[in-house]
């Protein structure tokens, strides 16, 4: 019997391995484990044996079966793992399908990197009206009365009913520094703003200026702020949004509603500062304005004088963007071209 | 401003090399705009004497001299038809490089004198004409120089060429100081620590004589007149033209010439008048109507904003901007009244502005000046007509009503460090000051009390001489130091968060971001079927395209659709920006929208559900669920554009509130826009009123526990029936059973008109599982009260 069972086994590994269809493995299962195999038979023979040989043969018949019962799945397995390789070869090299998709306009995508950065150093973001009284546009921010920022040929005046009177024109805003007092008007110091926005100025078109274009500012108000805190937040914006080391650099300047006022450069990013063709062979890149928040402007929101002082800074969105990504007309930005657009 | 560099180095007395100096200014005072070498393309060029002129023996044309340039003679060739012996003239020599005469480019495209033979006779260098030295544009002969004029010496440091031009952007708060000689000399010193030179000719002036100079005006704060007879006019010596020429003054005759010099070197403008047709002054505002014919010729018609200067009578001047051409210096003139006055700086720049005047004194006068300048002027012009025009003064008068005098400002010496972060020691910001001009009073060790001299107008606050005290420290001594003071965590500003998110929706359903301005024009308005009233104008417009304020993103998207179609036959753009609604008070109001479209060549095309889809899956990801398309439009509903009257919905709330709308664009406007061909599709949402909507908390619904089942209805529809007719029906007979109704299929046979709807309806009850048998019961149902209540016919 022993060596019955031993052929039975011999054959049907033989069989398993030589079978090379599913078809075939079935049929050997069903000749060597099925209900009428010679093997079942041996099983129901066993109840025939004396119980010495019971125990001899009985494990032996059923670790084989478990024994072909494994090689039939593992065959099993593997011819069912097999591969058409005429049904199935595809061109991996073939383009992907994508789902069409569009795209930022650039300012959009520099905006949420300014916005992120400083939003991370603790800054909330500001909104003021695009149409801005006079008062805040100008008064507010201590303009005089007769600066030439408020002619007709630098700012766009809305037609009002009842004409303009002087100091209660309605403009588009020139600036974005109308939104410091709004915020300051409902704000108690320390605090820390950034005032994204578009702002107007009536002057003709050409590859570097625009009517219309995007301003950032950022306020930063407390007891003790001062010209190194601007610098620091300088150079640390920068670095983070050119990815690389920035240096800041002040020169004196003046605006109205700052004292002392600066204009700043950044050193260059194209070359470190060493000097080539994008900074004139200077080093540094002129970026926009700042200062010390004039005491007047304060006086404007409602804080006593001499209490608080803070730094204030802008700068165009458009030239950072054109900096950025090397953009050399800054019509492009309000062309409404998508070639434009889809590169970003 | 443009300064000579040799100017201010007299004055001054740096040693410093021009470019040091610029980086100077560059770092603590003013912007260099350039810096110009005056003596370029001049190198080799030596003042030379005509000895002898014979006619060329091949060319009619042509001379040939001998020129002695001082240690050699030369023969040169020459055409110009005004040489003559005797003639003192310049000379470039062998390997001098000209500026050429025939190219716009100027120096630039210099070229080169070499030894050359002209038809045979050998020329050793060129007589020049004033374009090609590039100091005129004559070009019709040679260049003769005065007869005194040095042989052998260089032609540049003769006509005072041998000079650097630096140009100086003065900041509009130093126009009071800085728009002189003596202005930036001075800045030079405090930034050296060098003394001021003494430029103060700041004596008194003695009235005497009889000068009746009256003042009725309070435009004009002092007016000194000064009446010096028998002076003779003649032109002015050399080293004063080229000192007019390197600040771009223009050299007249040596009274006007001397007003130019003093007005440049002390900042004070000044005006002469020729004594013989004016025997008084009287200052007021003119009278409307009032007419002048300026020194330039041009008439102007005053009125009482402008300040006149008058002869008692008719004016003479406009105050502060230009002289009259009735009482102008001529060259016959011998006794003169010189003016040296201040005006306010406000009227003088409505003036200015009005007329469009822009003269040097206008320049200066708008920016204000110094009062206590006018006799420093006068003392200065008296010591320089005397020496070059002669004459006597035979009346001097003053009239200063309310003379200004130095004030104080009190610092407190720790504000410096606490506003500028960087410690300055007590000493040092003490010598700042004072090299600045200013005396120290310390009242204690806190303070110091700082009288400011009256040209600083600047200067008015602790911040202004905090500034004075960091720019001449330098601030590239400040480093950089974190903030310290705390701050509290930011709030998230919820709109532009959300702008983010909307334009990411749209960026990821195939739409390009684009921005537009905030202007169109009324034809655009009116194309759309906007009314004027709707919309803001701005008073000064850059033209007629963009007059008014934007009141819908539609016109500009529909004008990019256009200019897009050029290189593409499909467009989907959007926008976020604010329209403007004039109606509120005193400020408009503005609204943030989204504005979408889609156009493309295909008319044919499904714009409209294209459109729909988009603003269906943005309105999905921020959890709106319960909006619905109404395609009645409330006539109250204002300043809509004109849309297709069959393919336009508002977006509405379940409570009727409208969040947007959709629809293609009309005809008419298709044609006003170029888009007669194509169909576009647009869409505008009103984004704060979506964020309202928008669930703060969209809660788990649990997951349901028994299968679901599904059954496909098919079924031919008549005219006009909608999807959404079928879909209410099919939920109101299903009832709670229904967990989910699909459109899949919508076909209309192009040949019959025949339209077919299939639904795919979906079943499943919370407590249960369903039974087939209750489901096809429901189906039932269904299809009944289809067939009875609309135009539809299942098919089976």
């Amino acid at each position: 019997m022993k060596e019955q069972i031993q052929k039975i086994k011999d054959n049907a590994v033989e069989q398993i391995s030589d079978a090379d269809t599913l078809e075939v493995i079935e049929e050997i299962r069903v000749s060597y484990l099925g209900k009428k195999s010679a093997f079942n038979e041996i099983l129901k023979g066993l109840k025939d044996l004396s119980p010495e040989e019971k125990k001899k043969i009985g494990p032996l018949a059923n670790d084989t079966k478990k024994e072909i019962q494994h090689l039939i799945d593992d065959k099993k397995l593997a011819l069912e793992s097999v591969i058409d390789e005429k049904k199935e070869w595809i061109d991996v090299t073939a383009p992907g399908h994508k789902h069409a998709h569009g795209h930022l306009h650039p300012l959009s995508i520099v905006q949420r990197d300014i916005e992120d950065t400083f939003t991370s150093m603790g800054f909330e973001i500001a909104d003021g009206p695009d149409i801005e009284s006079e008062s805040y546009n100008f008064d507010a921010i201590n303009m005089p009365d007769d600066h030439p920022g408020r002619d007709m040929q630098d700012t766009f005046w809305i037609s009002r009913e009842d004409g303009r009177k002087k100091g209660t024109g309605t403009v588009m805003r020139t600036q974005t520094s109308g939104v410091q007092v709004r915020y300051m008007e409902k704000h108690k110091p320390p605090f820390r703003i950034i005032v994204p926005g578009r702002v107007f100025r009536n002057e003709a078109t050409d590859a570097s200026h625009e009517h219309t274009f995007h301003q950032f500012e950022a306020l930063v108000v407390g007891e003790d702020v001062s010209v190194a805190n601007f610098l620091y937040i300088a150079e640390t914006f920068f670095s983070e949004f050119f990815g690389q080391e920035i240096k800041a650099r002040l020169r004196p300047s003046y605006f109205p509603f700052v004292e002392p006022g600066f204009e700043f450069d950044i050193s260059c990013t194209n070359c470190g500062g060493k000097g080539c063709s994008t900074c004139s062979r200077t080093g540094w890149i002129e970026v926009g304005g700042a200062g010390m928040v004039h005491q007047n402007v304060f006086e404007a929101a409602g804080y006593d004088r001499d209490v608080y002082q803070g730094f204030a800074w802008g700068f165009g969105l458009e030239r950072l963007a054109m900096m950025k990504y090397k953009i050399n007309d800054i019509r492009l930005f309000h062309s409404g071209d998508v070639r434009f657009t889809k590169q970003f | 401003m443009k300064f000579s560099y040799n100017w201010l180095k007299e004055l001054s007395g740096t040693k410093k090399s021009v470019n040091e100096l610029a980086e100077l200014f560059m770092t603590h005072s003013f912007e260099v705009e350039g810096v110009e070498d005056l003596s370029n393309g001049l190198g080799k060029i030596i003042i030379g004497e005509v000895m002898t002129k014979e006619k060329h023996p091949d060319a009619d044309r042509l001379n040939v001299a001998t020129v002695n340039v001082g240690d050699k003679e030369l023969q040169i060739v020459c055409g110009a038809p005004n040489l003559e012996v005797g003639h003192r003239v310049p000379v470039a020599l062998v390997g001098a490089i000209l500026s050429d005469s025939h190219s716009e480019e100027g120096i630039k495209e210099g070229f080169k004198i070499k030894k050359s033979k002209i038809r045979g006779v050998e020329s050793n260098g060129m007589i020049c004409a004033e374009d090609e030295l590039g100091i005129g544009t004559e070009h019709e002969g040679i260049m003769v120089l005065a007869d005194d004029a040095p042989v052998g010496e260089e032609f540049a440091k003769y006509a005072g060429l041998n000079d650097m031009i630096i140009d100086l952007d003065i900041l509009p708060n130093r126009g009071h100081d800085c728009l002189s000689y003596n202005g930036i000399a001075n800045e030079i010193c405090a930034l050296e620590g060098t003394d001021q030179k003494d430029i103060h000719y700041n004596r008194r002036l003695k009235t005497e004589g009889n000068l009746h100079i009256a003042i009725e005006t309070a435009n004009c704060r002092r007016y000194i007149g000064l009446q010096i007879n028998n002076i003779q006019i003649q032109e002015s010596p050399e080293w004063l033209k080229a000192r007019l020429s390197a600040s771009d003054i223009t050299p007249i005759n040596n009274i006007v010439d001397i007003t130019n010099y003093v007005m440049l070197e002390t900042g004070q403008p000044l005006h002469a008048f020729d004594a013989g047709k004016v025997s008084q002054v009287a200052i007021r505002q003119a009278t409307d109507g009032e007419k002048i014919t300026l020194l330039d010729e041009q008439e102007l018609k005053l009125d009482s904003d402008d300040i006149v200067i008058t002869d008692g009578n008719r004016p003479i001047a406009l105050a502060g901007v230009m002289g009259g051409s009735d009482s102008a210096i001529t060259d016959d003139t011998k006794n003169i009244i010189l003016e040296s006055a201040s005006f306010s700086s406000s009227s003088i720049r409505l003036t200015q502005r009005k007329y469009n005047l822009q003269t040097d004194a206008a320049y200066r006068f708008e920016r204000d000046i110094d009062t206590n300048l006018a006799n420093i002027a006068t003392t200065r012009a008296i010591e320089l007509i005397i020496e070059l025009a002669g004459g006597k003064i035979v009346a001097v008068t003053d009239n200063y009503p309310n003379p200004i005098k130095p004030w104080t400002i009190t610092l407190a010496i720790d504000k410096v460090t606490k506003v500028l972060g960087v410690e300055i020691a007590t000493d040092e910001i003490k010598s700042i000051l004072e090299r600045l001009g200013m005396s120290i009073d310390i009242v204690d060790e806190q303070n110091f009390v700082v009288t400011v001299p009256t040209v600083r107008i600047d200067l008015h606050s602790q911040e202004d001489l905090i500034e004075e005290i960091g720019r001449i420290y330098g601030y590239n001594k400040i480093k950089p130091q974190p903030l310290t003071s705390a701050v509290q965590t930011p709030q998230r500003n919820e709109t532009r968060f959300f702008e983010r998110t909307l334009k990411d929706i749209f960026v990821y359903g195939g739409f390009d971001e684009v921005r537009s301005y905030s202007f169109y024009g009324t034809d655009d308005a009116k194309a759309i079927g906007l009314n004027d009233e709707a919309h803001l104008f701005l008073m000064n417009p850059m033209n007629p395209e963009q007059a008014i304020m934007r009141r819908t993103l539609m016109p500009n998207m529909l004008r990019f659709a256009k200019k897009n179609f050029s290189y593409f036959d499909r467009v989907q753009i959007f926008e976020i920006g604010r329209i403007y609604d004039p109606k509120a008070g005193a400020l408009p109001e503005e609204k943030l929208v989204l504005g979408g479209l889609v156009a493309s060549k295909d008319a044919e095309g499904s714009q409209f559900f294209e459109m729909k889809g988009m603003i269906e899956v943005l309105l999905d990801r921020i959890n709106i669920e319960k909006y619905y398309l109404d395609t009645v439009f409330d006539e109250n509903i204002e300043h809509l554009p004109n849309l297709h009257p069959s393919r336009r919905a508002l977006i509405k709330m379940e409570n009727g509130k409208v969040i947007g709308w959709l629809g293609e664009i009309d005809k008419k406007s298709a044609k006003y826009f170029g888009l007669k061909k194509n169909r576009a599709v647009v869409c505008e949402l009103d984004i704060e009123l979506i964020l309202k909507e928008v669930k703060s908390e969209n809660f788990f619904g649990s997951l349901a526990k028994y299968p679901f089942i599904s059954r496909d209805l098919s079924m031919m529809v008549g005219d006009r029936v909608r999807v959404d007719d079928v879909e209410k029906i099919i939920y109101s007979a299903g009832g709670k059973l229904i967990k989910d109704v699909d459109l899949f299929d919508l076909y209309q046979n192009k040949e019959t008109g025949e339209r077919s709807m299939a639904f795919h309806i979906i079943f499943g009850a919370d407590d249960k599982t369903l039974k087939a048998k209750e489901v096809d019961d429901k189906v039932a149902i269904i299809i009944k009260e289809l067939e009875n209540n609309i135009d539809v016919e299942l098919r089976k």
